[in-house]
């Protein structure tokens, strides 16, 4: 966790859950720091969007695994104010 | 229950005066054109009369047609036999697949001591328009054999600033491919290609292709040795008879007919936009007249695409979930929007207003279905 009030871990989810959730964490904690973890391969451009979109804060995206493991994004996101 | 089909990119079916052409130049035009013989040269000459129509329609009398049996083999030709075959060519980020896979097979297929630089891509913007300052840097650096552009996207609709692009390429003596394997019937075509692609599909042609080049403008007669070794075909000559009197019933409906896909395209976005939180793609007004994609927040595609056939309405999608390759549509993530949830609008050349009602009237209720699934 890298300081987020939440982490949603949507791997092996495919697209669009990990928007899904965050639209329903919007709801539910608006203005909180979330850390979603996602290996579909449109998160890595939904993800962007989806921020833009609702006036979220995308602050990191970075990808994570390793040569021998599956990869994933890790995106902490500031979650729009109701 | 009669079917709504609004995704034509995917074919349609030969309008009623194609097949009437195609059997009746089946009848008389049946042998091989290359025959030395009375009947090759009846073939011949239905052939190079197709040829005329073509170029004529497209508004460059007197430039060559060659006719190909598909869009791919087209696209694969031009890239080869067009521009210096020892530079690359340069694309745009969202040009078609069938494009993108020309231009590749042209670098990879060779057996030069210097194969021809890598391809390269111009990036777009948000509406995906080619950025033209990006293009111009690349054309600066040099090594440019190529540009090809389509007149406007397949899966956004945003056409493509032509005259600009082509006054570059003519500044560094580069040709210009224009890709019009959407727009061909659709819309009066730009005047701005060295060499055009069309596609009889656009204009409800049946099977062939074409490249139109002009006057003047170099053309390799003898295939390279990569593209001889790629099956390319030939295709029947009635076939190609059909398209072009197909192609010019098309043009002679213009700009009436493209008026209409304009209107009918304009209600569906502006029903579209009060949807909540559906973004649609693309330019308003810069765009081809009878293509529209939209993405739809927090739905699935793939769910959208089954209930509305279940309900007689036939789309497609850019999304993921809902393609064979299991990858996000290149187009949708270089301009940076929404891949999933994403809906495609190709109208047929048939297409009425009650086409449009149709989907306005069952696309809403679905969606916020879909989305009360998933608790939003």
């Amino acid at each position: 966790m890298s300081g987020a009030d939440a982490e949603l871990d949507y791997r092996g989810q495919r697209c669009p859950a990990p928007i899904v959730a965050l639209g329903r964490a919007s709801r539910s904690t608006p203005g909180a720091v979330v850390e979603l973890l996602a290996d579909d391969p449109a998160a890595e451009f939904d993800v962007p969007a989806w921020c833009r979109l609702r006036g979220a804060t995308l602050l990191s995206a970075i990808e994570a695994g390793g040569a021998d493991t599956a990869t994933w994004r890790v995106f902490v996101i500031r979650l729009p104010e109701a | 229950m009669s079917r709504v089909f609004l995704a034509a990119e995917a074919g349609q079916p030969a309008s009623a005066v194609v097949r009437q052409a195609r059997i009746q130049a089946e009848s008389s035009a049946w042998a091989r054109p290359t025959l030395r013989a009375h009947e090759g040269r009846v073939s011949r000459t239905m052939l190079e009369a197709a040829g005329t129509a073509v170029a004529t329609a497209v508004g460059a009398p007197g430039a060559r047609v060659v006719f190909y049996p598909s869009l791919v083999s087209a696209l694969t030709a031009a890239v080869a036999q067009l521009g210096r075959s020892d530079l690359g060519a340069v694309t745009s980020v969202v040009d078609r697949r069938a494009v993108l896979d020309a231009v590749r097979r042209q670098t990879s297929t060779t057996d030069r001591e210097s194969p021809p630089s890598a391809p390269r891509q111009v990036g777009v913007d948000r509406l995906g328009r080619i950025r033209l300052d990006e293009l111009a840097a690349m054309l600066a650096d040099g090594h440019v054999g190529l540009v090809v552009s389509a007149v406007g996207n397949p899966e956004v609709g945003t056409t493509q600033p032509l005259q600009q692009i082509r006054q570059l390429c003519r500044a560094h003596d580069v040709p210009l491919l224009v890709d019009a394997s959407m727009a061909g019937g659709r819309m009066e075509l730009p005047a701005d290609w060295d060499a055009l692609v069309l596609d009889a599909a656009s204009w409800a042609g049946g099977n062939a292709a074409a490249v139109v080049v002009r006057p003047g403008v170099r053309w390799r007669d003898e295939p390279s040795a990569e593209l001889a070794a790629l099956p390319l075909g030939a295709p029947s000559v009635a076939d190609c008879a059909a398209a072009a009197l197909g192609l010019e019933a098309a043009v002679a409906d213009l700009p009436a007919h493209a008026e209409h896909d304009r209107r009918l395209i304009e209600s569906l976005r502006e029903g579209l936009a009060d949807v909540a939180d559906v973004v649609v793609h693309g330019d308003t007004e810069r765009r081809l007249p009878h293509v529209v994609g939209f993405s739809v927040l927090y739905v699935d595609a793939e769910a959208m695409l089954v209930e509305l056939d279940r309900k007689g309405i036939a789309v497609a999608s850019g999304s993921a979930c809902a393609v064979e390759s299991g990858q996000p549509s290149h187009v949708l993530a270089a301009i940076g929007t929404l891949t999933s949830g994403n809906l495609r609008v190709t109208l047929p050349l048939t297409a009425q207003r009650s086409d449009i009602d149709a989907l306005l009237a069952e696309l809403p209720p679905l969606v916020a279905q879909l989305r009360a699934e998933v608790g939003l």
